[in-house]
């Protein structure tokens, strides 16, 4: 199993990194909070301290063309919230 | 942080200095903080623009900056705190390994110094000066009262043409003894007849009446093609050109009169009422020129102050490095360089040794210039600029605004300020030594700056 999806990059993940060291990641909804340490802590080669998760909901999004409404979802999915050791830090710039 | 001084001889010595990650982490930290805020990238909302990026785009020069910044003001720092009295500033040594900023944090920087050279100076009645005192002769007086007559003359017409008159009238140039068609004529020329440098010539103008009619050549007359063109109203080229004779109708002939000796004189002169005969007119020449020795004793009187305590103080300077810092601090001056340097070092070691004789003097004597010295001064210098225009007395509120107006100016306030300097040591010197004064006359005392 990928525990790891991908990176959340967003402005106000920037200022949670920052401020708190905290860095966040889309992840298998089937993974728990060790998994998800041991996953950062191989891929990043930092020490995690703590993990928070949370599994945001899709949404339904409808829209109404021509031929009729189209009814959809957005995918569910599952966020996890890493807190580093002081020191540590992941960045996501790198490639830039 | 490390520093810490190595002295290599007497006069040189090397300061060393250790920095730190830590010395600088800190400030380069808060100068990122603030670039954050302004730095506009693509992608990013001003402001939100992720610390590493701002980092790793500016974080190099930031740091070279600061640490820049933080040796030259711990530099600075030491040299105040330890009381190093140094010639010129602080210069990178020549064994300064290159700084490597991408992969180091930790920078050492190796400064050469020059110290300020240990001398003695005592001022004593034992060092005899001379204080020339000039007369003044019949022949200056003179000279001053011709050059105040002159100054307030006019010209006025007369008959005829004589040594001294100015002769006006019309050119027209001749071809074989006619008047040549479409040739050179120009009207109301001005003529001075103490210019003409050829004698027959001269006789031909010579007791020239209005409305006369004379021939003359002045290729001849006039030896100086720049004279001609400009009188001919033609070009130097033509000027050079130029031959045959001309015609010259006379229209006007003036003579300069000098002044007479009169109340009118004195008012213009001097200003109303200041003078009121010509005994007093007398006296009054009498002290201008007085006035005007006085300064220029003082003069000599400063330059052979210097000379005698130059002689006095034996000092030896770091020329080697002296060259390398005026080398370094004139780098954009393109006239400065080595081989001008090599040439010019005496007289700027000349130089130097008169300030660090002076600043010594100031030192151990507790000289001082205050804001009414520097006021003093610039009134002064105000005055002679006045004077050299031919103002000869100014208002003292006039003055006074004019010496505040200048001192107004960053530059000339400094200049002010040395100049009230040199005045003060000067006198103080005066007062310390045995000044011994001579009478001498004034061609005497040409000389004596004839000889240097």
């Amino acid at each position: 199993m990928k525990v790891i999806i991908k990176p959340i990059v967003t402005e106000k993940m920037t200022e949670l990194g920052e401020k708190l060291n905290r860095f966040a990641f889309v992840v298998d909804k089937g993974a728990n909070k060790l998994q998800i340490k041991d996953a950062v802590e191989e891929l990043y080669n930092v020490s995690v301290e703590s993990v928070n998760t949370m599994v945001y909901a899709g949404k339904s999004k409808s829209r109404y063309t021509k031929s009729g409404v189209i009814v959809g979802r957005t995918n569910s999915f599952k966020k996890a919230v890493v807190t580093l050791a002081e020191g540590d830090t992941i960045d996501f710039y790198s490639n830039i | 942080m490390n520093i810490s001084k190595e002295n290599i001889d007497a006069l040189n010595a090397v300061i060393k200095l250790t920095v730190e990650k830590e010395d600088y982490a800190g400030r380069v930290d808060n100068v990122l903080k603030d670039y954050r805020k302004r730095v506009n990238m693509p992608g990013f909302r001003a402001g939100k623009v992720p610390m590493g990026v701002v980092k790793k785009m500016y974080g190099k020069a930031v740091i070279a900056d600061e640490v820049n910044k933080l040796v030259s003001e711990k530099i600075h720092s030491y040299i105040v705190d330890e009381k190093l009295d140094l010639l010129g500033e602080p210069l990178p040594s020549e064994t300064q390994e290159l700084i490597d900023f991408d992969n180091s944090d930790k920078f050492d920087f190796v400064f050469d110094v020059a110290i300020a050279p240990e001398m003695e100076l005592s001022l004593s009645k034992r060092i005899k000066l001379p204080y020339y005192k000039v007369e003044v002769s019949e022949e200056m007086f003179k000279q001053q009262k011709d050059s105040v007559t002159g100054r307030f003359g006019k010209s006025e017409p007369v008959e005829a043409a004589t040594e001294k008159a100015l002769v006006k009238g019309n050119f027209t140039q001749l071809e074989g003894g006619d008047v040549k068609e479409g040739g050179i004529a120009p009207e109301d020329v001005v003529l001075s007849m103490a210019i003409i440098k050829d004698e027959d010539e001269k006789a031909k103008l010579m007791g020239a009446k209005a409305n006369d009619v004379i021939v003359f050549d002045p290729k001849k007359a006039f030896p100086n093609d720049t004279e001609i063109s400009h009188m001919l109203k033609i070009t130097k080229e033509e000027a050079e050109a130029l031959t045959g004779d001309f015609q010259f109708t006379v229209t006007e002939v003036t003579e300069f009169v000098e002044a007479e000796l009169n109340q009118d004189l004195f008012n213009q002169a001097f200003g109303e009422g200041v003078v009121n005969s010509e005994e007093e007119f007398n006296a009054r020449i009498n002290e201008d020129i007085a006035k005007n020795l006085e300064m220029e004793t003082e003069y000599r009187f400063s330059i052979d102050a210097k000379e005698k305590l130059m002689g006095k103080v034996k000092v030896d300077f770091p020329e080697a490095f002296l060259k390398r810092w005026l080398l370094a601090t004139n780098r954009d001056n393109e006239k400065l360089d080595a081989d001008t340097i090599d040439t010019e070092m005496p007289r700027f070691l000349e130089d130097l040794k008169w300030q660090l004789i002076r600043n010594n003097i100031i030192k151990n004597n507790d000289v001082k210039v205050e804001e009414a010295d520097v006021i003093e001064f610039a009134k002064k210098s105000a005055k002679m600029q006045f004077m050299q225009y031919g103002l000869a007395s100014v208002p003292d509120e006039h003055l006074e605004n004019y010496a505040q107006e200048m001192l107004k100016q960053d530059e000339q306030r400094r200049q002010m300020a040395e100049g009230a300097m040199q005045e003060k040591v000067i006198a103080f010197i005066k007062e310390a030594v045995k000044v011994e004064e001579k009478e001498i006359t004034r061609d005497d005392f040409n000389k004596l700056f004839d000889t240097k």
